[in-house]
């Protein structure tokens, strides 16, 4: 059965993998795959209480990581051809440009460093076909790792550069 | 040959230019797909998170002195699909974001507004 495209074109179904394309097929058979981003959502929604849901396609929630509460959010929709992406985010910190100038001179695996607004985000994206309750849990987990690490260098650099410009304060 | 391996010669055997390689992550195993765009000295490293926001996946980065347009997968139970459209969008991608990120800094640079 064809699908919609959001500008009425209609696009084949998703080809399905085979078992020649599963690099663990026993651990394939154990872990939840999402079929939609409805499924994706309500699996998404259980890992806070904390959460509110805009236009259907975003949602955005306290996450809770070591002790702290996280502002994740993750948006659904970004396509490029057939299937649609995820995009799983991570508010850091109030951006400074000064200070992120240090922290690009590294290639994160997952979480890299955008500018989106007056914050400074660490994303990630998915595709939703294939996407699985492990992936999604291994990607959380790595971008709040990224987050609290980008987080406290960047602070750290902040106030060496506070210290370094009190210097001129008088 | 392992899986990796035989992403890897799927994938350059489409595009040359197109870097694979393993990477740990959290003790899960994952695949980085990455395309040279330009050497860093030629950009300003926040016209590079400004752009970030235009990618509708991938994030540019630094790596080694050249400025890569990448995206990583999780390896268990990755699909061919998702490897391939990937690898198309970061081909065809690398040479705008390469022409935004320089263009950015030019911009501020100087010149007058009309």
């Amino acid at each position: 059965m064809s699908q919609q495209n959001s500008d009425g074109s209609s696009r084949s179904p998703a080809a399905q993998p085979t078992a020649a394309d599963r690099t663990t097929p026993d651990a394939a058979a154990t872990d939840i795959e999402f079929g939609t981003w409805r499924d994706l959502q309500k699996f998404v929604l259980q890992l806070s209480p904390h959460f509110e849901i805009f236009d259907g396609d975003n949602v955005r929630l306290l996450y809770p990581h070591k002790n702290e509460k996280l502002q994740l959010f993750i948006n659904h929709g970004r396509r490029i051809t057939e299937t649609t992406w995820v995009l799983f985010g991570i508010r850091t910190m109030p951006a400074n440009p000064m200070a992120t100038a240090a922290l690009t001179n590294t290639l994160n695996p997952v979480g890299a460093l955008v500018l989106m607004g007056d914050y400074l985000c660490v994303n990630h994206s998915m595709p939703l076909r294939g996407l699985r309750a492990s992936h999604v849990h291994w990607t959380l987990h790595a971008l709040c790792e990224t987050a609290l690490r980008f987080r406290d260098q960047l602070g750290k650099v902040v106030h060496e550069q506070s210290g370094l410009l009190a210097q001129y304060a008088d | 040959m392992t899986a990796i391996s035989e992403l890897t010669e799927r994938v350059q055997s489409m595009h040359s230019q197109v870097q694979v390689r393993g990477v740990e992550v959290d003790g899960h195993e994952w695949i980085a797909l990455a395309v040279p765009v330009c050497p860093r000295a030629q950009v300003r490293p926040n016209a590079m998170l400004v752009h970030n926001l235009t990618l509708a996946i991938g994030q540019l980065a630094i790596s080694d002195g050249q400025v890569v347009l990448f995206q990583t997968l999780p390896l268990p139970g990755i699909l061919w699909e998702n490897v391939e459209e990937t690898v198309g969008y970061l081909v065809r991608e690398a040479p705008r974001a390469a022409a935004a990120i320089s263009i950015a800094e030019q911009t501020v640079a100087g010149g007058e507004y009309e």
